[in-house]
């Protein structure tokens, strides 16, 4: 019974995960903001895969847009940053940094 | 009147209503686990109960538990088992929040998303709403079952 | 019979009165009367038969008396018989008429005591009136001789007329006598003659039935071992062997068959004995038509069931399938007929109507006995078909028995089947561990294997949990080092930072290290040490944060595992 239905699932899981990138291709681009000196980049590919980049580093995630015009940066380690995008701007707040404003390039 | 209400309650396209909705509840909040392990192993860790060594299994585990047991509570299939997880799955998350609350902790739910509002008695009290749904499920749910559409009939073979 | 005188009346007592001139004449006549009495005595002595010494006493008698005519009326055992002289025809039929009647009056028969016991001579002229006797009838004398045996003697007058005298009637008293002794002797002698024949017939009788008697003894004899012999004997073929030997020992023949022929579909049983052997297959496979063929030409002759009938006809015997001089048909049953043939007999000369008759009762016997032979041969094949039946019925039964023994097991079976279908259902709707821990065992797999095959997969157990811990640090050295430029980190979530945290401390959560990093860190010296805090029940933030900041190359990384807490309790700055 459990094999039958177990494909079924897996299905309606993917068709979900389909569901869910349906606005990833509006917001997809690249982004740029100035914290300090630092320029970060921002690319947000259409995969939902995405780039955050400094002058030093270069940092992979996964990004996921929510109800509400909300876009989350999925963390490698298990963290979500929020961030709240308006027209062509990205505004979001990293944990003792200040608000960050990124601007579509 | 009593009696007409009791029937009302136990009627058994209310099971199938609460268990519909508690099926989908779960295949949705499995959904984003299942792909965000690692966000919903960061949960469990917030909530302080689970220790360290154990935490990430659980997190790649629980929501395919969640996953199938909703699904075949959707199905009806082994309604009653899987109520029994489900149950016993929404009664750990419940005294896992609970004990959370009296912590103080500033912590989110984590039921569906990573993000979320804090936890609270609201979230104690929806959680003990599903808990009754539950049970009412594996009691009083008979109607639209696979098992029974399968099964049922085997019952009536006698010696 | 006043006139009558007894013989014993002796001449002395007669008169003497003219004795001298009839005295020559006197004796002469004495002599003659003494002659006649001995002539008598003599000519009857010979005579043997009562009738011959009637007929010779008469003329002796008549002679010397010079009588007209004479008779002799004898009964004798109820016979008359009767002697005349000088009696015509007519007279003769007189007698035969009325000699009973003669005889009677004077020994009625219906009287048992004779009237007259002794001889007796009466004389008279009177006599001659009586109508039984012949006119001119002078004298009668009556001699008893036995019980039933009497004479009645008769005499006509002299032939001179004259009157009997005194002296010829003591002569005819003793000739009457002497025939009285004659015929006794003549009838005892006659008696005893008929009795030695009749005792010779007797003796021939005698031994002819002794002879029969013993044809008989040997007919019984040969019944009785023939009977003997078949009855135990129970198998008819060997039935008619043996009844063939008896028979041919029996009645002295050298050769014998028996043939006996049931419904059509039965072997014969035939026997045969004699120079030929071949001639048993003969009658096996070809007397069967030849034997009934005889049955049919009997017509209504042919016996009936259980009979036999002897084949008399010469030529029907030729038609018989061997040679037979004597041949019977017989018939056991409706269904069975047969035919018994002999031939060539060791002794000449027909079969007498004896040994018929044995031969019936012994063909009488041998049907008896293979008519039982016969049923005991049907009592057989029943009892063969019945045993045949019996084992039949035992196969069947211990078919059944293995059958039921069979049902049994499959409905066991069944039983079993239905038991563990229902318990299945019954499992299926009601909680059960098996599928509870068959759930939670599917999403462990399910899990792993995804986890496994993402690349956003994570590892099961924590990399803190497997390393070797980082350098350790006190409260009071994080202090002393944080004084001397240390940077302190708080690796816990933002959340818990922003409750409470060490004074100074910079948050770097560890579900953001990069980001954060990136962002306050990544332009800081490598030589500057790093003190990392922030660890609870489920998570090692500082040994993780720590690691991170080791691998992207940060010399000295240290962590307080005491916490937030034990800084408290040491009583250290906390900020808010």
């Amino acid at each position: 019974m459990m094999r039958r239905i177990l494909p079924i699932l897996l299905l309606l899981f993917a068709l979900a995960l389909t569901a869910c990138s349906q606005d990833k291709g509006a917001v997809a681009g690249t982004y740029a903001a100035q914290s300090n000196e630092t320029e970060i980049v921002l690319t947000l590919k259409d995969n939902g895969k995405g780039t955050w980049s400094t002058d030093l580093d270069e940092i992979e995630f996964k990004w996921s847009i929510r109800k509400g015009g909300e876009l989350w940066l999925h963390t490698k380690e298990g963290g979500v940053i929020p961030g709240v995008i308006s027209d062509d701007t990205i505004t979001m707040i990293l944990p003792g940094v200040d608000q960050l404003v990124f601007q579509r390039q | 009147m009593i009696n007409t209400i009791k029937k009302i309650v136990m009627h058994p396209w209310i099971a199938l209503g609460f268990r519909l909705y508690i099926g989908g509840l779960f295949v949705f909040a499995a959904m984003y686990k299942i792909n965000y392990a690692a966000e919903f192993a960061t949960t469990i860790a917030s909530y302080q109960i689970v220790p360290y060594w154990a935490v990430n299994a659980l997190a790649v585990f629980m929501p395919w538990v969640e996953i199938i047991c909703g699904g075949l509570l959707i199905l009806g299939i082994r309604v009653r088992s899987v109520s029994t997880i489900i149950a016993g799955l929404l009664v750990v998350f419940t005294v896992a929040i609970f004990i959370n609350l009296l912590r103080d902790a500033p912590i989110s739910c984590g039921c569906f998303h990573t993000v979320e509002d804090p936890i609270s008695w609201w979230t104690i009290l929806r959680d003990v709403t599903w808990i009754g749904m539950t049970m009412h499920i594996y009691y009083f749910d008979s109607v639209l079952q696979t098992d029974q559409l399968f099964l049922g009939k085997l019952k009536r073979i006698h010696s | 019979m006043s006139t009558s005188k007894t013989n014993n009346a002796v001449p002395d007592s007669v008169p003497d009165n003219t004795a001298e001139l009839r005295q020559p004449m006197e004796l002469d006549r004495q002599i003659l009367h003494i002659k006649t009495l001995y002539e008598a005595t003599r000519e009857l002595s010979n005579a043997v038969k009562p009738s011959a010494v009637l007929n010779t006493f008469l003329p002796i008698a008549m002679g010397p008396l010079g009588l007209t005519f004479g008779f002799g009326v004898m009964r004798r055992a109820g016979a008359m018989r009767v002697a005349m002289l000088g009696l015509g025809a007519s007279d003769k039929t007189q007698f035969d008429k009325r000699g009973e009647l003669l005889v009677d009056k004077f020994f009625p028969s219906n009287k048992t005591k004779p009237t007259i016991s002794s001889p007796t001579v009466l004389a008279g002229q009177h006599l001659s009136y009586s109508a039984d006797v012949p006119t001119g009838t002078h004298v009668i004398a009556v001699i008893p001789l036995d019980k039933d045996s009497h004479v009645v003697l008769g005499f006509g007058p002299k032939l001179t007329g004259e009157a009997f005298s005194d002296v010829e009637i003591d002569l005819l008293n003793g000739l009457v006598n002497i025939l009285s002794t004659a015929l006794k002797k003549a009838c005892g002698e006659q008696d005893l003659n008929e009795r030695n024949t009749h005792l010779e017939t007797s003796l021939v009788q005698t031994q002819e039935a002794r002879e029969a008697l013993n044809r008989r003894a040997f007919q019984l004899r040969t019944l009785y071992e023939a009977t003997l012999e078949l009855s135990a004997i129970n198998e008819p073929t060997a039935l008619c062997n043996a009844f063939l030997l008896t028979l041919m020992g029996t009645f002295s023949f050298s050769t014998g068959w028996i043939a006996l022929y049931g419904p059509s579909d039965t072997e014969p049983d035939v026997a045969y004995r004699g120079p030929e052997p071949d001639c048993l297959t003969y009658l096996a496979h070809s007397g069967r038509d030849k034997v009934l063929g005889q049955f049919v030409g009997l017509k209504d002759k042919m016996p009936q069931r259980s009979q036999s009938v002897f084949l008399e006809n010469a030529g029907a015997r030729a038609d018989l399938p061997l040679e037979a001089d004597v041949a019977m048909l017989f018939t056991l049953n409706n269904d069975w007929r047969g035919c018994i043939g002999l031939f060539s007999p060791l002794s000449d000369g027909a079969m007498s109507p004896d040994m018929h008759q044995l031969f019936l009762s012994l063909v009488g016997t041998f049907m008896v006995t293979l008519g039982n032979a016969k049923h005991t041969q049907l009592i057989h094949d029943l009892n063969s078909d019945l045993a045949a039946r019996n084992v039949e019925l035992q196969n069947t039964l211990d078919d059944l028995t293995s059958a039921r023994q069979e049902i049994g097991l499959l409905s066991e079976a069944k039983e079993a089947i239905i038991g563990l279908v229902q318990g299945e259902v019954l499992r299926v709707f009601r909680a059960s561990w098996f599928d509870v821990s068959l759930i939670i065992l599917a999403g462990i797999v399910l899990g792993g294997l995804f986890n496994f095959s993402s690349p956003s997969g994570i590892d099961l157990v924590p990399k803190s949990f497997l390393e070797d811990p980082p350098e350790m640090v006190a409260a009071k050295n994080t202090l002393h080092l944080a004084e001397g430029g240390a940077v302190i980190v708080d690796a816990r979530p933002s959340e818990f930072f922003k409750q409470g945290h060490i004074k100074g401390a910079i948050s770097l959560p560890e579900d953001m290290f990069s980001f954060v990093y990136s962002m306050k860190l990544s332009s800081l010296d490598p030589a500057i040490p790093i003190i990392v805090y922030g660890r609870n029940l489920s998570r090692h933030y500082d040994v993780d944060v720590a690691r991170e900041l080791t691998e992207l190359g940060h010399e000295k990384v240290l962590v307080f595992d005491g916490g937030l807490d034990m800084w408290e309790e040491a009583g250290y700055e906390v900020e808010k």
